[in-house]
């Protein structure tokens, strides 16, 4: 088996890394701040701590993603000819996991306490020297840690475009969604307030089925991913628009009579066969090829490794949209 | 082959999104217009003007029954507590879990008498922070905390105090031994106040105790313990020591 060459950047797209990078770093700080702050404020209320949880799992994106764009780009090597770009594909499986786990202990917690030992007690706290109600910091400090995430998530989604990032795209998703916790644990937290103790528990439940939802999402796609589906755009709804164009490309070529088109995501790059049955009396060269390969390479930076075989009878299209997950 | 296999993902409902946001932000406004917090079982509404059911255990000198209605700095913080909301307070006496269990059902509004902040039934009683910090010591002879206890002679007056001298390496004698090294004291401070210099055999964290949930009752009572009720007791403390 021959080395592959190392996936390339091209200089625009490493600059949008870099800028990714940077990004979630920010990320880093800001919910590690949010975090640290909310702690002080949790007291017993099981909103507040379901949606301390959520934000120290909303650290898990950001950390896998700092992880697996460094062990992405290490080269080919005899014991990895293929590389390493599907860690990607690993990563995003583990930190699914990890939130479809949590969310499920989450919902398991607020819904396990009997009602009759549930009642939510949130207590005083010394403010400036004065007694104050703990749930109003809680609120105070509920809507200040909503703020940042949906601001940052809308700064990561053009960014995960550019770069055919999946595990960026889905951690801008849920940091844009982050206004759903808040806003449930606002409710949860001022339903106290007015005295229904059990706005704590069902706002604490809706948090964590949120984070549930994430999770399965997250894993559903993520598990497609290592299966090798049909590739997608990263926002999921569209197939990629680069198979159509590699097609155009490939039945323009003046030598080639009929092609199937076998493309597969490995990570952030778009890789696999071009088969291709010659036009009659045409006799195809080590020159064709190659110059078919590199012509196809250079429709988009994420081809990659594209592997150009002439045959007589390339293989039938296989049918149906069968989906199981 | 290049069939496109992929399902529609969910659809956005931006409207219904919005108006949640909208409904949960203003949540807060609309509250602050009510009073807030409230309980859930109304107890400081209940007691305004009305009665306090208090439970009290014994534990002189903070809580003691010495006659048909108990004494101490604690009854007395609570009688005071009461009559800021026009109320009376009416004292019950039990067997301690009986008491708890009565607070923890809704029977009583308030449960005194030497509660510490970590005791084992936090999960299911609404403690208040710590008012007041208790540190037991061995005052020597000449009137000031020892350092150490070790190989000392200390006077103790029960089984519980005899315990604590021996962990620390003293040798528990009774009260009436007259050559004793030192005899177990309580040192008072409000929580935040520095602990006393000295060897401190035991930090006790007072608290008092409420039903779970009722917040607003619960921070009516903080907020007198924290103000002026605090140094008074110490204060009161510093007496019943002399």
């Amino acid at each position: 088996m021959s080395m592959r060459q190392g996936f390339r950047w091209p200089a625009d797209k490493e600059a949008v890394l870099h800028k990714a990078i940077r990004l979630q770093w920010i990320t880093l700080v800001v919910f590690s701040a949010i975090v640290v702050v909310m702690y002080f404020v949790l007291g017993s209320s099981q909103t507040m701590k379901t949606a301390w949880i959520e934000d120290i799992l909303a650290l898990i994106p950001p950390i896998a993603f700092l992880i697996v764009t460094r062990v992405e780009r290490l080269r080919p090597n005899r014991t990895f000819p293929w590389g390493f770009l599907r860690a990607i594909s690993i990563a995003y499986v583990v930190a699914s996991t990890t939130l479809l786990c949590m969310g499920l202990y989450l919902a398991r917690d607020a819904v396990s306490t009997p009602p009759t030992e549930s009642r939510p007690t949130i207590g005083a706290m010394t403010l400036f020297g004065r007694e104050v109600w703990l749930g109003w910091p809680m609120l105070v400090v509920l809507v200040a840690s909503a703020i940042p995430p949906m601001i940052i998530g809308r700064m990561k989604l053009p960014l995960a475009r550019a770069i055919h990032d999946k595990v960026l795209y889905a951690d801008a998703e849920m940091c844009r969604a982050e206004w759903l916790t808040g806003a449930a644990a606002l409710f949860g937290v001022a339903g106290v307030g007015v005295g229904l103790w059990w706005a704590d528990a069902a706002a604490a439940l809706i948090i964590s089925v949120d984070i549930v939802r994430d999770g399965t999402v997250n894993l559903s796609r993520a598990v497609r991913d290592l299966l090798d589906r049909h590739p997608t755009t990263v926002e999921r709804d569209r197939p990629d628009p680069l198979i159509d164009r590699v097609k155009e490309l490939v039945v323009a070529t003046p030598w080639v009579h009929d092609c199937t088109v076998n493309l597969r995501n490995e990570g952030r790059a778009l890789t696999g066969d071009i088969v291709v049955a010659p036009a009659d009396g045409h006799t195809v060269s080590a020159h064709d090829v190659d110059g078919l390969r590199d012509a196809i390479e250079a429709i988009n930076w994420r081809l990659y490794d594209i592997a150009v075989m002439p045959s007589f009878s390339p293989p039938q299209a296989v049918s149906g949209a069968h989906d199981p997950f | 082959m290049c069939v496109n296999m992929q399902r529609s993902e969910r659809p956005h409902t931006g409207f219904e999104r919005r108006r949640l946001l909208a409904l949960g932000m203003a949540m807060p406004l609309v509250l602050a217009a009510c009073r807030f917090p409230r309980d859930p079982s109304d107890t400081l509404e209940r007691v305004s003007g009305g009665t306090v059911e208090v439970g009290v255990l014994e534990s002189a000198p903070l809580a003691a029954w010495n006659g048909p209605d108990p004494e101490g700095v604690e009854v007395d913080l609570t009688a005071d507590l009461a009559q800021t909301l026009s109320a009376r307070p009416n004292w019950h006496a039990r067997r301690d879990m009986a008491l708890h269990e009565a607070l923890e059902r809704g029977d009583i509004d308030l449960l005194i008498g030497g509660l510490v902040a970590d005791d084992p039934w936090s999960g299911r009683l609404a403690f208040t922070r710590p008012y007041l910090v208790e540190s037991l010591m061995v005052e020597g002879r000449s009137g000031r905390p020892l350092d150490s206890i070790d190989g000392l002679e200390i006077a103790v007056g029960n089984t519980y105090l005899a315990g604590l001298v021996a962990d620390a390496g003293g040798l528990p004698v009774s009260v009436q031994e007259p050559a004793a090294a030192g005899k177990a004291i309580s040192i008072w401070r409000l929580p935040g106040e520095e602990a006393p210099e000295g060897e401190i055999l035991l930090t006790r964290r007072h608290v008092m105790a409420v039903r779970l949930g009722e917040n607003a009752w619960l921070l009516h009572l903080e907020q007198y313990l924290r103000g002026q009720a605090g140094r008074r007791a110490r204060a009161a403390l510093a007496m019943v020591q002399a």
